[in-house]
């Protein structure tokens, strides 16, 4: 039986940035310890405790605001109820200002959180870096500036810390070429194992979606994620999904599990979770969530043409690709067409039977997917 | 009935001058509709009617009214449609009424679809009975439209009836005034029967009820009548009135009345509107007057948007067809849209409630190409070709000629327009014939215009250009001489048969290129660049580009919420499934309307 990755969701933030949509609020100390508790108990209380795992992610909102004490205890929790490999990879997303020791927690220093966090067994980090210009980072809300997050990095360095990754977002409201290849080239100066480069999407209702009217062309976005993708390989980084890139043997082995189709348990509010052909999520309300109420807000057991649109998504998304062959018969035929009518265009290469999207063609994935979609039977 | 005690009339109306709204009001005023079942515009029923507030088919409707002499009168209420594209069953309606109550908007005036009808009303020699509407708007000057009414149409109008149909002021006068000026109808019950047809309409259950005015004669039930313009006979099985609600029999019909007939007709085909009903055993001498085959003026290529769906659609078009004779279709196939039908329509209007009818009724999406008119084209052997379908255009080598339908376009317009309006005329390739003061603020402008130029959206440009103050009315003339070429339109190098037309050749040049920009506006960008060009023959006279989409990613894909991301995708491929690929391209269905509308 394939080993689980356990999601673990943290719906708290200090304050949101400006282009966030996802579930997460501020919150006292108070709730926070509290949602710890519940988190605990749900997770021991998992239908699949005993069973194995060998990733682990805690994910937001913004985990570091728990705490470092409420941080170790919720993956103490993890160990307890699932078996988890003594090489498990446990990645902690972090702000790169906030690593901090709260007071109640005995001190205000960098170092001794991390510290603790490592040897608590957390071994990857991910830290939303997102851009080297303070000018861009303020635009976001962000609340560190770039010397914040160098300073992370160091520390997490002289930690132990093997396994970071940095986060990073082109697309901005008046970001040119010369910012976005600043920001690579002031990142890959940190030497991160590994890099994930989001175009910023404006999400109705966020206050970027409502404040800005200017953002880079698409054409200007294009270019910006080739740049991007061509510099990382030069450096050495293998793109191994849209939006992924790592040094050999450093892709996320959690991240991965949602491409390939692996089992994974979410748990905390908004958490998603599959096994076993079900996909299911959490309801988002932290309230009732910390009172010990766990409920669903969506279960969805996969159908085969879900299943099989799944199939073609996750496979063209990542640079396992799609061969035709693993589609029904009456699909292979029409599914190898269409992939067949962008070869031209540079955006679908071949790979023996496998076709896979090109930097390009992964750009302009959704269109190709869809279209895709459109040849299952109904 | 006596026929001194009946009265049939129609109503004539300028769109929204309150035709409906008065018809209504004499319906509750006659006791004819309870106050319960009063539909607002109950006589308009199709619901298409209702919400366009236009009447699409002739209906006819007997009331009894109590008047003021004592005496008990049936009055027969023929409605007619209110559009140029309905003009021959316009004028067959009025061929059954002996008078006409002319309503006038008070703020409004006289309009040229008004005057239009008014003078066919009186070529039919009809007693026109002058309403005028809305006085209670503050806009409303009866006087100077009294002054108007009698200025341009020549009747007295002095002491014509000031009335609000809407909010129900002085309406009584308008009964009185039908009783008082409106002569009864005429005829010998014994003579021989002829019975006019001026509306027919399909019921499942008994098959065609055909609407009648017996001039002469009386049509009992059993009778077998003949139709004389088709030669068809049938065995009466019921006769009978029109009550606002239902029908009721009765045993016989008499010359003046106007009552309905079924005698198992199984399609409309058999009751040609403006045909005479006479007896089988007994024929009148000869046919009422006025009567023609009914002629569709514009053809449009009908497709289903999902091609799966043709057989629903050929079952609407056979459903349609048993109610409404003037739509004629036959199937065709098109390389870029697959098998649809060739369609006939009487005019622009006509088409449009004919593909909204089913789309709303039969719940099919369509696709609709340009519509074209009738072209005569004389080939070099000296054949002669009607050409109804711009694929079938011949090759420009083999052309000796081509003709197009011409028509006599009248167009009424407040004097500050006639500027705008001769210079659309003229780039529409109009004929200036002559121009007529009505009074010191009005004219009334005459031209001869190619037909094809009136279709696509003439009218818009007309009321854009005159602030919505002019109208339209036009006439078929007759087919001319003229330089048409065909124009063709390729998408990725493919021509797209169904975006092809025929075109005057000096407007090819400036079509082409408004319709390049249309297509490229429409189609949205793919995946690669497409070349959108016009040609004529293989020369190629436009060219855009459609530019190649260049990003279309979600690239975060969060904690796992995989499902969210796949239905972002499943609703990008329903949105797809939306366009019709043509070769390789993908064209929304808009994209296919929007190159029919020219904005100036």
């Amino acid at each position: 039986m394939s080993k689980l990755g356990i999601y673990l969701h943290t719906p708290f933030c200090v304050k949101k940035c400006a282009y966030c949509d996802f579930y997460s609020a501020p919150g006292t100390p108070e709730a926070m310890d509290a949602y710890a508790d519940a988190l605990c108990a749900h997770i021991r209380s998992s239908e699949m405790a005993g069973r194995g795992a060998d990733t682990v992610y805690f994910g937001g909102g913004t985990p570091t605001v728990l705490g470092v004490r409420n941080l170790v205890r919720i993956l103490a929790a993890v160990r307890e109820t699932f078996a988890l490999d003594p090489d498990a990879e446990i990645t902690l997303e972090a702000n790169p200002g906030d690593l901090c020791l709260r007071p109640q927690d005995g001190g205000n220093a960098f170092l001794p959180a991390l510290a603790i966090l490592y040897a608590a067994g957390f071994n990857r980090l991910s830290f939303g870096v997102q851009s080297s210009s303070d000018a861009e980072l303020a635009l976001l809300g962000r609340r560190h500036r770039f010397e914040d997050a160098r300073r992370a990095v160091l520390a997490a360095r002289c930690v132990g810390f093997e396994n970071l990754t940095l986060d990073l977002m082109y697309g901005l409201p008046g970001q040119g070429m010369d910012t976005w290849h600043k920001s690579i080239e002031d990142l890959l100066a940190l030497a991160p194992e590994h890099l994930s480069c989001y175009a910023l999407k404006l999400e109705p209702g966020t206050p970027l979606f409502v404040f800005f009217g200017e953002l880079p062309d698409d054409e200007t976005c294009l270019q910006q994620y080739l740049y991007a993708v061509d510099t990382l390989a030069a450096a050495g980084y293998r793109q191994y999904e849209i939006s992924n890139f790592a040094l050999p043997g450093r892709a996320s082995r959690h991240n991965r599990k949602y491409w390939i189709g692996a089992p994974y348990l979410g748990f905390g509010p908004s958490a998603h979770s599959f096994s076993g052909g079900v996909r299911w999520a959490w309801a988002d309300d932290t309230a009732a969530y910390t009172r010990g109420v766990y409920r669903e807000k969506e279960r969805l057991t996969l159908s085969v043409r879900d299943a099989l649109e799944e199939d073609i998504m996750l496979g063209l998304r990542t640079t396992r690709g799609l061969d035709p062959a693993v589609l029904p018969d009456g699909m292979q035929a029409d599914a190898a067409a269409i992939l067949e009518k962008y070869v031209p265009h540079g955006l679908v290469r071949r790979e023996g039977p496998r076709y896979l999207l090109t930097p390009r063609g992964m750009f302009v994935s959704n269109a190709i997917i869809s279209e895709l979609f459109g040849i299952i039977p109904d | 009935m006596d026929q001194k005690n009946i009265r049939n009339f129609s109503i004539i109306a300028h769109i929204d001058h309150g035709k409906s709204t008065l018809a209504d009001r004499l319906l509750e005023l006659t006791g004819s509709v309870e106050k319960r079942d009063m539909e607002s515009q109950l006589l308009d029923n199709m619901d298409l009617e209702r919400e366009r507030g236009i009447t699409i088919k002739a209906r006819a409707v007997r009331l009894e009214y109590k008047a003021d002499d004592g005496q008990t009168y049936h009055f027969n209420l023929i409605d007619t449609p209110g559009h140029v594209d309905f003009n021959y069953e316009v004028s067959r309606s009025l061929a059954a009424c002996e008078g006409a109550v002319l309503i006038v908007d008070a703020s409004q005036g006289v309009e040229a679809q008004t005057l239009a009808n008014t003078y066919l009303a009186i070529e039919n020699n009809l007693e026109i009975v002058p309403v005028i509407n809305k006085i209670d708007l503050p806009a409303a000057d009866p006087a100077r439209v009294k002054q108007e009414i009698e200025d341009i149409i020549g009747i007295v109008a002095e002491d014509a009836p000031e009335i609000s149909a809407k909010n129900n002021i002085n309406i009584h006068e308008v009964p009185e005034r039908i009783v008082r000026d409106i002569p009864p109808p005429g005829g010998d019950p014994s003579a021989p029967l002829q019975a006019l047809i001026f509306d027919s309409q399909y019921d499942s259950y008994r098959g065609v009820i055909v609407y009648i005015r017996v001039m002469e004669g009386t049509l009992r039930t059993g009778d077998t009548v003949l139709m004389m313009a088709t030669g068809a006979k049938f065995e009466v099985v019921e006769t009978g009135y029109m009550r606002a609600l239902s029908l009721e029999p009765a045993d016989c019909l008499t010359a003046g009345e106007v009552g309905y007939f079924t005698a198992s007709i199984k399609s409309l085909g058999d009751t040609h509107v403006g045909d005479t009903v006479t007896l089988a055993a007994r024929p009148a001498a000869e046919a009422l007057p006025g009567y023609r085959k009914v002629q569709s003026m514009v053809y449009s290529g009908v497709y289903p948007a999902d091609g799966a769906r043709y057989d629903d659609l050929h079952d609407a078009l056979d459903k349609l067809v048993l109610n409404d004779a003037s739509l004629s279709y036959e199937p065709e196939t098109s390389t870029a849209l697959g098998f649809g039908f060739r369609c006939g329509f009487l005019g622009l209007l006509h088409m449009e409630i004919i593909i909204e009818r089913i789309e709303r009724e039969f719940n099919i999406d369509l696709i609709t190409t340009a519509p074209s008119v009738v072209y005569h084209v004389h080939l070099t052997n000296g054949e002669e070709q009607v050409i109804e379908n711009p694929l079938k255009f011949p090759d420009p080598a083999l052309i000796d000629y081509a003709e197009e339908p011409f028509v006599r376009a009248n167009i009424m317009t407040p004097t500050d327009y006639v500027g705008n309006i001769m210079e659309l005329c003229q780039q529409r390739r109009g004929v200036f014939r002559d121009m007529t003061y009505l009074d010191k603020t009005r004219v009334e402008i005459h031209y001869e215009l190619p037909l094809n130029e009136i279709i696509y959206d003439f009218f818009d440009a007309l009321k854009s250009r005159t602030r919505g103050y002019a109208s339209l009315d036009y006439e078929f003339l007759g087919y001319r001489k003229s330089d048409l070429v065909k124009l063709d339109i390729m998408l990725n190098g493919e021509i797209v048969d169904a975006l092809s037309f025929i075109v005057f050749r000096e407007e090819a040049y400036p079509r082409a290129r408004r319709i390049c920009e249309k297509l490229k506006e429409n189609i949205p960008r793919q995946l690669f660049e497409i070349p959108v060009q016009a040609c004529i023959g293989g020369k190629i006279i436009a060219r855009e580009t459609v530019k190649a989409l260049r990003k279309d990613v979600l690239a975060k894909c969060y904690g796992g919420d995989i499902t969210r991301k796949k239905k972002l995708l499943e609703k990008q491929k329903e949105g797809k499934k939306k366009m019709r690929s043509l070769g390789s391209v993908d064209v929304p269905h808009e994209a296919f309307m929007a190159v029919l509308k020219f904005d100036e």
